[in-house]
Formats: C-alpha cells, sequence, structure tokens
C-alpha cells in the first residue's frame, strides 16, 4: 500500500518508483526497529542526520534531501529496468552507505550529539550496508573496484577536512574539491551498485561526475550561507580562505566577522563565489548530457534557480551600500 | 527576476542583471565614487531623483529574498 508522504515526493513519478520508495523507506524503520537502545532513539530523530538542535522526529527517508538515498529514483530512468528485488537491494545497501557517511561527517566537524551513541549507530549503519553489498555481488563482481575507489575518495575527503581544520593556512581549491568529492562518494557508490547490477558500468563515469560538481556547488554554497555560523563554531572553509586573502597572501588565519563583513562588501566576494557555485551546477547538468534523467536534472536546476536569487540578492545588497553615501549627502 | 518579485521592481532587476555580467560596472560601485555610481544607475535609467524609491526597491527585494534556503548535503528541502 502507498504511503500519502512518499506520493508527495516530486521525483517519483510513476507508482512503481512510489512503491519502491515506500519499501526502502519500511526497510530503514525495520532496521531501526531493531536496533538496541539508545541507537534506536538516534535512528528516529531527526537531529542525527542534519545535525541540528531540534528534537523532532525523523519523518523518514523521504524527508532528507534526496540527493543522499533518493538518487535510484533521481536516476530513474537508466535503472528502472531492474527487476524490484535488484533495484531495491542496491538502493537499500546504498541508503545504508550514505547514511553512515552522513554520521560518520557529523563525528568529524563535531556535530554529532551524542558522539559515543553516534560513532556506534554509524556502525550499525556501515555493517548493515557492506552486508547489504555482500549479499549482491560476488566477491569478483567488477562493483568493488569501484567500491574500493570510492571508499579511498571518502576517507581522503574527509582526512582533509581534518587537515584545514588543523592546518587552516594550507586551504585551496584542489583540497576544497578533494573534500567534496570525498564526502559524494558514497552516493556516487549507489550508482556503481545500481550499474553494476544492470550491467551497465558505462553509466557510472557520467552520474559521478555530475555528482562531484554537485559536491563541490553545494559545499560552496553552504559556506557562503554559513559563513557567521562557521566564525563562530571555529570552523575554517574555503570560502572563508578566499575572501581572507588566501590567495593573495592576505590570509593570517585571524577570522572575524567585522573582518569578513568588510572584505565582502570590498571584494564582492560573495558575487564571484556564487557564480561560481552556478557554473558547478551548470557542470553538473552537462556531465549527463548523454542519459536521460529528467528528475535529477529537475532537481539540479532547482538549486540552479536559488543560486541566481542568491546572486541577484547579493548584488542587491552591495548596491545598496553603494547607494548608501548617496542618499545621507542629500539629507 | 522570480515569482516571489513584483512587477514594480523590473527596472531594479534589470540593473541587477547588467550589473552581474560586467566587471567594470560592478568596479564602479565598488569604487563609492557618487559620478561613478551614478553613471552605472543612468543605464537603467534610473536618476538622483529616483535614488529613494530605488533604495526602497532594494529594501524590498532583499526582504522578499533573505529567506530562500542554502542547500547542504543532508537538510531536508523546503520549498
Amino acid at each position: 500500500m502507498l504511503k500519502d508522504k512518499s506520493t508527495r515526493l516530486p521525483y517519483l513519478k510513476t507508482k512503481r518508483a512510489e512503491v519502491l520508495f515506500a519499501a526502502l523507506d519500511d526497510r530503514y524503520l525495520s532496521f531501526a526497529g531493531h536496533l538496541p537502545r539508545p541507537l534506536n532513539s538516534l535512528a528516529h530523530r531527526k537531529s542525527t542526520f542534519e545535525g541540528d538542535a531540534s528534537r523532532a522526529p525523523f519523518a523518514g527517508i523521504g524527508g532528507l534531501n534526496p540527493v543522499l538515498v533518493a538518487t535510484p529514483w533521481l536516476f530513474w530512468e537508466p535503472f528502472q529496468s531492474l527487476s524490484d528485488d535488484d533495484f531495491l537491494g542496491a538502493a537499500e545497501a546504498g541508503m545504508f552507505f550514505v547514511l553512515a557517511s552522513v554520521l560518520q561527517d557529523h563525528i568529524i566537524d563535531g556535530q554529532a550529539d551524542p558522539v559515543e551513541g553516534t560513532n556506534l549507530f554509524n556502525q550499525a549503519l556501515f555493517n548493515r550496508a557492506i552486508r547489504g553489498f555482500q549479499l549482491i555481488f560476488p566477491p569478483d563482481s567488477g562493483f568493488w573496484p569501484h567500491y574500493d575507489r570510492l571508499t579511498r575518495n571518502h576517507i581522503e575527503g574527509l582526512a582533509t577536512e581534518i587537515t584545514i581544520q588543523e592546518t587552516p593556512e594550507v586551504i585551496d581549491l584542489a583540497m576544497f574539491k578533494t573534500m567534496a568529492y570525498g564526502k559524494v562518494s558514497p552516493i556516487v557508490t549507489t550508482i556503481a551498485a545500481l550499474s553494476t547490477a544492470l550491467g551497465a558500468e558505462r553509466f557510472i563515469e557520467p552520474i559521478e561526475a555530475s555528482l562531484k560538481h554537485i559536491a563541490v556547488a553545494s559545499q560552496m554554497l553552504d559556506d557562503i550561507g554559513d559563513w557567521k555560523e562557521d566564525i563562530k563554531q571555529g570552523h575554517v572553509t574555503y570560502f572563508l580562505a578566499i575572501v581572507s586573502g588566501v590567495e593573495d597572501g592576505f590570509w593570517d588565519g585571524k577570522i572575524s566577522h567585522y573582518n569578513i563583513q568588510s572584505r565582502i562588501n570590498e571584494t564582492w566576494e560573495d558575487v564571484h563565489q556564487i557564480e561560481g557555485v552556478i557554473d558547478w551546477l551548470d557542470r553538473s547538468v552537462d556531465a549527463v548530457g548523454s542519459i536521460d534523467c529528467p528528475q535529477w536534472l529537475e532537481y539540479v536546476n532547482g538549486y540552479r534557480v536559488r543560486a541566481d536569487q542568491h546572486a541577484r540578492r547579493f548584488i542587491a545588497c552591495h548596491m545598496q551600500q553603494a547607494l548608501r553615501p548617496l542618499l545621507k549627502n542629500r539629507g | 527576476m522570480n515569482e516571489r518579485v513584483p512587477e514594480h521592481l523590473e527596472k531594479l532587476a534589470y540593473l541587477i542583471g547588467m550589473v552581474r555580467e560586467d566587471e567594470t560596472l560592478q568596479k564602479m560601485l565598488k569604487s563609492g565614487d557618487k559620478e561613478q555610481v551614478m553613471q552605472v544607475l543612468s543605464r537603467a535609467n534610473i536618476g538622483e531623483p529616483d535614488l529613494g524609491e530605488l533604495n526602497n526597491d532594494i529594501d524590498l527585494l532583499i526582504e522578499l529574498t533573505s529567506s530562500i534556503p542554502f542547500w547542504r548535503f543532508g537538510l531536508v528541502v523546503e520549498d
């Protein structure tokens, strides 16, 4: 039976897509329901995955950003010819793998609360994911080289994040990209699983490229939107480093709200960086030009529209700043 | 400009679009020099008597677009 929450999700375009998504949600809830205390509480709490302070209940996987666990549906057309069992098997293992990576990310950046329980829940999710992949793919399957490569990228990305926080002066675009690519690698693993199960590994490269580009865009967007909070948390980001002038040799590691706001006013770096976000989103679309994936394109375009609105808002703020002295002089 | 912005802001939307595409105009605005700022505004047929209205329009635009969420992996997509 279909669930109401599934029917509202815009990326579920067919009845079969809705039924399979509801089945995946049930699998998560069943897994969560069998966890021991206090992990079962964490599994049912929204903040576990979103890193915020609210105590709201987890509303199911349909409440997550679809890029996390709904990529099989965002790329429905290429993979819909898989049987229900094969589709769900890959989607399920991928879901647990990605959710584990989300928790790992929170643990690394200090957002996990409580950290002990989150660590253990991460382990439970990871174990379940690996078991899932092992059930689908024999040891000599072409999936495993992709798995090895992507898990390496993931670890490298998280390690880079740690390095940046420990030695912020070393941050550059290459490190920023390594970090973003690493964070998206578990999601690419789901695509590798679906592609291998279908015998269509040709899908991996373009979709991986598309996901990597959107990962860079999203990380940039996140850093632009959160810079005030990042300063409060002492969290160094590429955006803060760029605004502080790391590439021009102005970086002294002393970041303050006043200094950053002054530099943004002076350089319009918020505008330049948001234009960069739009460029990465366009690359994400271009990468999958040979693949029929309307839901994915709709998804990427949704963020492109938002990034465009931000760009215009930033310019409006700078224009207001330029007008201020003129209005003052008029009395 | 987008579905949230009223029609009367079209002139402002045009100005913003123009500034966005032209780094020279951006530099002129950044300069803070009155003449250069007015030169930019004149491209959208905005003169000194219109400055107050323009400022109000910018205020409105910023207010209307300030709640657009930023995106990060793992967060709910809110529309």
